[in-house]
């Protein structure tokens, strides 16, 4: 009866007990994380400097193996690899359910995109949005490389365009099989600048055809780092 | 009890010290396209956006406000300039177009580049050849100029100076431009009537201009190739820039006509600059295209005394009102 007593009085905490999991987006370049501003020197030719990591995260949901669902409460995030306090994201969720998938969407959404002026991680000043033609840049990558045919060796990928047939919004899925207290989410960029052909196209800054192919590149090297 | 009354009298006070302004919708027009819900209006938002459009304080020298391309006396229009120009006596590629009415606009620029108008100062602000900064330089700026802290205060609630609260502060101002109290307004409300001259050109107007400069606004909003070769210095083709497509070459916004004896030169490059070159080139100038506009397919054939009165119905579109409103100059 005793123990019954105890159960009783016990249970219920643990029933509501909850955890925090840690989820932070980092670039990578070839399993190490990217410095910010710093060479990433392969080779002679084939050295890159990143000096700008931008995208929009917007709509994270985190599934459970319960099947609840937790979704972010800030529609949109602009995470920025040189803002670690950007990239990162504490989830709390009961104790009792691990998580099994991470779905965002990369970018901003088109009802988002033709509604006015926006604060916050959606200010025109955070520089993720096209003065010229009205849209937000999806994913912003910058810097310098070996690879660029640029006469400064400069490259800025302006990934953006909501309107067919250039839309650029993606959707990204994790699934996540080893569930641990910090989840890394890291963008293989080194697979990514791969498929880019800065020796033929350095900049992008409008929607196009290009720019969905390396949209749906960036979204595809999106992956959970493994323990 | 005493106390009570005091209470209440501070609350009513204070609800009252910025009430919201709203869009006075004149009657007939259709609803406006803007979201004010997004952006209530107020009588101090309107007043911070009014002194944000005058202040040259948003270009990168400090020499060049919204008012310097967009005059109140020429319905927000730049005369004399076929092209804007910015700092540095930079020239640019298009004809300042009029900020009146932009309530109901469904995009904005000569091709449609901006589809919200929250969005439009970010164009100028930034290009080059205008206003030649960028949008946080712009925002730090206004921070370090200490009269902004307060009027953001007032219009906002708290004196946080953002990029968000300063487009919708200039878009409060903007909303506040409606022009609808031309002699054509008042001859369509019965309170006056048209001369001879200006009912036969009304007649004219609506047989071969209505079609795509619809009344009220006098503009449908769409986008068309009305004819105009392209010019070979500044190669613009308009609407194509932006959708990509070829059926779009050459193809601009249909401007209003409202104040339009006011907002000379004329077309997206400013190429004409009397409305008599405007109507020759619809009579005599139009170059044929396969995306030329279907209601410039055949020949537009008007007698000269045809084309003075159509210029003399022109003219009651000018809103002699709306362009020496006080309200709408230079707030000091």
């Amino acid at each position: 009866m005793k123990i019954l007593f105890i159960y009783a009085l016990v249970f219920p905490w643990f029933a509501a007990a909850q955890k925090t999991t840690q989820i932070s987006f980092q670039p990578h370049w070839k399993g190490s994380a990217i410095p910010t501003d710093s060479l990433i020197n392969t080779d002679a030719e084939e050295w890159i400097q990143f000096s700008s990591i931008k995208w929009y995260c917007s709509s994270l949901k985190v599934s459970f193996s319960n099947g609840t669902q937790w979704q972010d409460t800030k529609a949109h995030r602009l995470i920025d690899f040189a803002d670690s306090e950007s990239s990162t994201i504490d989830i709390t969720h009961p104790f009792d359910a691990s998580i099994t998938h991470i779905q965002f969407l990369l970018g901003v959404d088109s009802l988002t995109q033709a509604a006015g002026a926006m604060g916050h991680d959606l200010d025109p000043t955070n520089g993720m949005y096209w003065t010229w033609q009205s849209g937000y840049i999806h994913a912003k990558i910058e810097g310098t490389s070996g690879l660029s045919s640029h006469p400064k060796k400069e490259f800025a990928l302006h990934l953006g365009g909501y309107r067919h047939p250039f839309n650029t919004l993606r959707q990204v899925t994790i699934p996540v099989h080893s569930p641990k207290n910090q989840l890394v989410i890291f963008m293989d960029m080194d697979s990514f600048i791969n498929q880019c052909a800065l020796a033929s196209q350095h900049h992008i800054m409008s929607p196009s055809a290009t720019a969905c192919n390396l949209a749906s590149h960036f979204a595809s090297s999106f992956q959970l780092q493994q323990p | 009890m005493k106390q009570l009354s005091l209470f209440a009298l501070i609350c009513l006070c204070v609800a009252f010290t910025d009430p919201p302004a709203g869009l006075v919708i004149p009657k007939g027009w259709p609803g406006p396209t803007y979201d004010e819900s997004q952006n209530i209006l107020s009588k101090k938002g309107i007043a911070l956006g009014r002194k944000l459009f005058f202040d040259p304080i948003l270009s990168a020298d400090s020499t060049i406000s919204c008012a310097s391309c967009h005059s109140p006396y020429n319905s927000f229009a730049h005369t004399d300039h076929a092209l804007s120009h910015g700092i540095h006596d930079s020239i640019g590629r298009r004809n300042a177009p009029a900020l009146i009415n932009l309530a109901w606009q469904q995009s904005f620029m000569h091709d449609g580049a901006i589809h919200q108008l929250d969005m439009v100062p970010l164009a100028p602000i930034s290009h080059p050849s205008e206003m030649g900064s960028d949008m946080p330089s712009t925002v730090q700026r206004l921070r370090h100029q200490s009269s902004y802290k307060s009027l953001f205060n007032s219009a906002f609630g708290t004196p946080a100076i953002t990029g968000e609260r300063t487009l919708k502060a200039i878009s409060q101002f903007l909303l506040t431009l409606i022009s609808a109290n031309a002699k054509y307004d008042r001859v369509m409300r019965g309170e006056e009537t048209y001369t001879v001259q200006e009912e036969n050109g009304y007649r004219i107007f609506k047989i071969h201009c209505a079609s795509c400069h619809t009344e009220p606004l006098f503009t449908n909003g769409k986008f068309y190739n009305t004819g105009l070769p392209a010019d070979s210095f500044l190669k613009d083709y308009g609407r194509m820039s932006i959708s990509g497509h070829s059926q779009d070459s050459l193809a601009f916004k249909v401007p209003t006509l409202r104040n339009i004896a006011y907002t000379y030169p004329y077309m997206h490059d400013g190429r004409f600059k009397t409305l008599s070159q405007v109507i020759r080139h619809y009579t005599h100038g139009i170059q044929h295209a396969p995306n030329l506009a279907e209601a410039l397919k055949n020949p537009i054939c008007l007698t000269d005394d045809e084309k003075v009165d159509l210029t003399a119905f022109l003219k009651t579109l000018s809103d002699t009102q709306f362009l020496f409103n006080p309200a709408h100059q230079h707030p000091e």
